[in-house]
Order: structure tokens, then sequence, then C-alpha cells
């Protein structure tokens, strides 16, 4: 799997303070691969996503769009003031077939041709499957990244399409587990971002509004629950830090290499992380990131980093609690709440000492 | 614990190697007479029921296998649905309160469902509905405030698992459970007091037990071997380095080889799965086409 597109973005969006893994999704680096010429040896875990869960995607996924779309139609059309049997529909999955590699250009033009079209007051379909919008992260050629939503239903009050996600994941009584709503949400971000982006080409800028609107699955198989709009404010947020930090790590990798092409492994060293609870779930790296950062407070969790100072050494955290005297303002208060909450776990400063010794 | 206590609690179990304890167990009454288990197997990637194994912990549990869980024939389910009702009936006649043992979180989830497909289906049994209702009522007082989730038990192996699946299992008592009243059920988590505890390897005779009815009821933890006591500890944990050193012993002179699993080989074996899948409904969908086509020898364009 590759840490590129909007997976890669979402992934910035959950540590944007980590330069490295920006500049993985910068480069587009295959994980597994990435780490083995970083560590020298094979990534020992588990990597990527089940083939069963991918397989209920895509079941999930076909069976919305099979019949020109009648499922999502019947699902989005009374949502938005459509008669889901007149509702027309542009599937660029089957107009513009093939790899990314090769049809993601075809697609924006296509995707650019509509929102063209709806600029000018033109008819427009009501619903375009796999759609493809490109966001910028920097203000030169080719510096943007493509963002493709599972569809684009036309909202006729607002005047602009609502990018929207398709997920297999099952809602019980309208509500999705928190943890599979958070990546899907910071994707809907990403969208609502690009799709911005790419009205400004036209003059619609001002209609996108950061919502968007999810279909999942209900209990009942693959039959889809009601729609979901959501307001995403939060989500818009974090991946504009995002796009702002790869632009960041962008200049700084430029910069790095500007007196020779060095490979992104030889770089790892010179790239700032940021170590936090989270990269356990999400990157490949954090371990090697812990193991480098084995005596700062990061290693201890977030909520030590931010008590103790992420940059604080391990052992003088100890010699503080063995007595060495502290030298700043910011040591002495932590000393007296250590041993405050020393006390309220029955441990004496003698106890301390003995336990660190 | 507040957040200095708990970053001191971490310098010191970093120094020291160990974990941080950030959760404790606490005291829960002993198990009515009357018990019920619930423990299922979901499909791969799908939150519907492929077997379940349900009754008495005590007991050998009563299994139910579906052929084939994407149809939406739920007849199989019909005697799950009765030994349930039954559970819930007689506690309530007896106005005893009922006990619920689930052995994990996953297991807790999959309950849920059932009660959401069935509680209202219109084209369910009465049975069925009835069954969704209950099932609905476990799960919702399951995330009563205040109570710790359910947690994963310690479970026996009862058959060898197939096709990627996790092993059907008779499960003793252990870590988690449901209290429940005939009109309210509160979840309590924590260790009983008279509890059981079994692991075993049965190819080399071996296994080590607490309040099984094969060992003295006195609250220590055997090892035995080929059906005698060789060491016994009320320290589980001296017990359990016993029990494993002897494992290792035994398995080498019997020559068995313990191989680790392998995540690449439970990939494998997914995959050839579903390939297997594929080729059985490409097959099915090749028989229906042919049954529906229409037209003369030579195929539907008469060439």
């Amino acid at each position: 799997v590759t840490l590129s597109s909007t997976r890669g973005l979402v992934r910035v969006s959950k540590n944007p303070d980590c330069h490295l893994q920006a500049a993985m999704a910068l480069e587009r680096v295959q994980e597994p691969k990435f780490y083995r010429s970083v560590t020298g040896t094979k990534y020992p875990g588990e990597y990527g996503e089940r083939v069963s869960a991918r397989r209920r995607g895509t079941k999930f996924e076909a069976s919305l769009r099979q019949n020109n779309a009648a499922g999502l139609r019947q699902a989005l059309g009374p949502m938005f003031g459509w008669d889901p049997d007149s509702m027309a529909v542009r599937d660029f999955g089957e107009e513009v077939p093939g790899p990314p590699t090769t049809m993601r250009t075809l697609r924006l033009t296509r995707t650019r041709r509509i929102l063209g079209d709806l600029a000018a007051d033109r008819e427009v379909p009501q619903l375009l499957i796999q759609p493809q919008l490109a966001l910028p992260t920097g203000s030169g050629p080719l510096q943007h990244v493509f963002v493709s939503p599972d569809f684009m239903v036309l909202d006729p009050t607002a005047g602009i399409y609502v990018p929207g996600e398709e997920k297999s994941f099952i809602l019980r009584d309208n509500v999705a587990e928190p943890g599979d709503l958070d990546l899907t949400r910071r994707q809907a971000g990403a969208q609502i971002l690009a799709l911005r982006a790419e009205c400004r080409l036209v003059g619609l800028a001002d209609r996108v509004t950061n919502r968007a609107v999810f279909v999942m699955a209900t209990p009942y198989g693959m039959k889809p629950a009601p729609p979901v709009v959501e307001h995403l404010d939060a989500a818009v947020y974090e991946i504009e830090r995002a796009v702002t930090t790869i632009a960041t790590v962008r200049d700084e990798l430029a910069m790095l290499r500007s007196t020779g092409d060095v490979p992104l492994e030889f770089l790892v060293d010179e790239l700032p992380t940021h170590l936090q609870e989270e990269c356990h779930r999400t990157c490949i790296l954090a371990a090697y990131c812990e193991a480098r950062q084995a005596n700062s407070a990061a290693v201890l969790g977030d909520a030590a980093a931010d008590l103790l100072g992420a940059d604080m050494r391990l052992d003088r955290v100890r010699a503080l609690l063995q007595g060495a005297p502290p030298t700043t303002a910011e040591e002495h208060e932590l000393v007296a709440r250590l041993m405050v909450a020393g006390r309220a776990l029955g441990l004496e400063p003698d106890d301390l000492v003995r336990r660190l010794a | 614990m507040n957040a200095t206590t708990e970053t001191l609690g971490r310098v010191l179990a970093r120094h020291q190697g160990r974990a941080l304890p950030i959760r404790s167990t606490s005291a829960l009454s002993r198990d009515p007479t009357s018990v019920f288990m619930i423990a299922p197997i979901k499909m791969v990637a799908e939150e519907i029921v492929q077997a379940l194994a349900f009754g008495d912990p005590d007991g050998p549990p009563q299994v139910v296998t579906r052929w084939n869980p994407l149809s939406r024939d739920a007849g199989d389910l019909e005697i799950f649905a009765a030994a349930l009702n039954h559970y819930v009936e007689a506690v309530a006649r007896n106005d005893r309160m009922p006990r619920f043992w689930l052995p994990h979180r996953s297991a807790l989830t999959v309950v849920e469902l059932l009660g959401h497909r069935y509680r209202t289906n219109q084209m369910a049994s009465d049975a069925l509905r009835r069954m969704g209702w209950q099932c609905r009522a476990i799960a919702e007082e399951a995330t009563y405030g205040g109570q710790p989730p359910v947690r994963q038990m310690s479970l026996g192996r009862r058959n060898p698992p197939s096709l990627g699946q996790t092993a059907l299992v008779a499960c003793p008592r252990g870590h988690s459970a449901y209290m429940a009243s005939s009109s309210r059920i509160v979840v309590s988590s924590a260790l009983v007091a008279g509890r059981m505890f079994r692991q075993e390897v049965r190819a080399i005779g071996l296994s080590i037990e607490q309040g099984t009815n094969s060992v003295p009821d006195d609250g220590r933890f055997h090892v035995v071997v080929d059906g005698s006591v060789v060491f016994s500890s009320k320290v589980r944990s001296a017990a359990l380095t016993r029990y494993r050193s002897l494992r290792d012993d035994l398995l080498q002179k019997a020559g068995i080889e313990q191989e680790p699993s392998d995540p690449e080989e439970t990939k494998r074996r997914e995959r050839e799965f579903y390939d297997f899948q594929a080729v059985m409904s490409e097959s099915m969908w090749q028989r229906t086409k042919n049954a529906k086509r229409k037209g003369g020898k030579g195929g539907s364009g008469g060439v």
C-alpha cells in the first residue's frame, strides 16, 4: 500500500508535527518497503487492510452502484429533493476504467467540464460516481493531491455538489463506531477542500460549505442506512493543517537535496518527528521512532509528554526524583507535583529513591 | 488516577521494565445456580453469526453451526432462541437473578446485532423476534455507566479452528459477567469468588486446573500429568511457570514441534477460502444462467 493521495493526507492530519510522515506521504512511499530500507529488516507485524474487509467494502459499493446506481439514487434522491427514478447519473468508474495512473487525468478533465457547465447554468447530472478532484498542496506545477470521492450529489438549493462516501460500516440506531468515523470524516474533509479548489477555478468556491454525506450499511446485509449529512469544520481544519505541513516539508526536502538527489531513507534523521500514542496505531515506523527516543518523555505516552515536556529526558526525571536539585522553576514545580503524586500512591520520597535505584 | 500520578507510575514502571496496571478488579458475587453462556463465531468481515455455542458454562455447550450464514433463512437460530427464552423465563419464574457470560467484547457486538436484526423483523418468527429483544436488552444494559466493558475470559478450546475462524469454546467462569434481574440487567466485571481455571495440552496429557472436578477444590492451582497432580500452588504464576516448563519438556519428548501461528499463513488460508467460495459461486451462477437460458443448441444467439 502506498502512502499517497487522500490516505497520505489523512495520516499527516493525524500528526502534522511529524515531518518524516509528511515526507513519506509526499514521496508516496510503500510503507513496508520503506521500513525495510530504513531499518534493514522486514516489518515484523501484520500490515494492510484485511482482504475480507476490502471485499465487504467493494461488495457494498457494487450493490449501491448496480443498475445505474439505483441503490444510491433511492438513498440520496429524497434527501436532496430529487425523484430517484429521474436522476441523471455519470459513473466515471464505468466511463473511464483503468488503473489510477492513467485514468485520473481523464476523470479530472470530465469532472471539471461538469463543474464548468454548472457555473454556466447548463444542465448537469444529479449524481457523479467516482469523480476526480485535485487538491493543491503548493503553487508549483504537479503540486497537488488527487482526491476521489465515492460520489458527489447535486444539492439544488445550494447549487453545488456535495461530496459523499460509501462505507460498509454498520450503523446501529444511526450511530457508527467513532473510530470508523474519524478516518471517514477526515477523508471527507479532504474532499471538501478539493471540491472548493476545483470550484474556485470556475467561480463557485463560495457555494461549497464544509459538509459531506455518508451512506453506510444497516445491520441487514448490504442494504444502505438512511444517508447522514455531516458538517465537518473540524475535519476540514485538520486537513488544512496537513496541507500546510506538506508544503513546508516539500521545501525542507528541497533544501536537504540542494546538493544532490538523496533517497528519503537517508534523510530520516534530518526530518523532525513527533512520537505520540496514535503513531502505534497508524505508522509503520512507530516502534523505530520510539527506539530512537527511548530516553525521552514521549515514550511514556501523550499525557506524560504533556506534563513533563516531550523533550524532557527520562534520566533527568529519575535524577530529580532521587533528589538532584532542580535547576529551573519548571523543574521545581514538577518535583513538587511528582512528590504529591508519589504520596497518593503511598510512596514517600525515600521509597521513590529506593525504587529508582 | 490523575495525569501526574499516572506519569509517575509510568516513570517507575518503565524503570522497572514492567507494565503499569491502570485498572483493578473488584469482587463480584458468586454465580447464581443457573448461568447462560453465549459464545458466537461471526463470519469474517461480516457481522453475521456463523456458529453459536450456548448453555451452561460448566456443561457441554449446545452448538449451532450455519451452513450458509448469508442466507435469509434464520431457522437454525430457533434452537438458540428457544434455549435463551427458556433460561430467561425460568429465572424470572423463580424470581432469581439471571447471569449471562460472553467470552469477549466482539461477542457482545454480535449479540447486539442479533437484537437489531430480529427484534422488529416482520419476516422473522415470534421466537426470533423475542430473541432479538432479549439480545438487545443484554447489549443495552452492558453499557450502563460506571461499569467497565466486557473483557476476554480464559477460554478452553473445544474444537480445532478451521477456515481461519477462531475456535468454538466452552468457557470456564473467568473475568466478566452479567448480573441480571427479570426487569433489569446490570453488567459487572470482576473475578468470581469461587472460580474455575483450566488449560491443557491434550496430546501430552498435561493440564493446569483450579476448582475443576479433576483436582481438589482447595483454591490452589494444580498441574496434572496423566491424571496425577505433580505440582500445586496458591500462586497462579508459579503454577503456570511449572506448567509451561513441563509442557515444553513433554512436547519435546513426544517429538511435537510448536510452531507460532504465522499471520501470512492465516491470510493465505483466508484467501484460499474465498477463492474456493468464488469457484463454488461461479458454478452456481453458471448453473442458474444455463437454467434460465432460452433458445436451442449452441446458445442463446443460436450460433
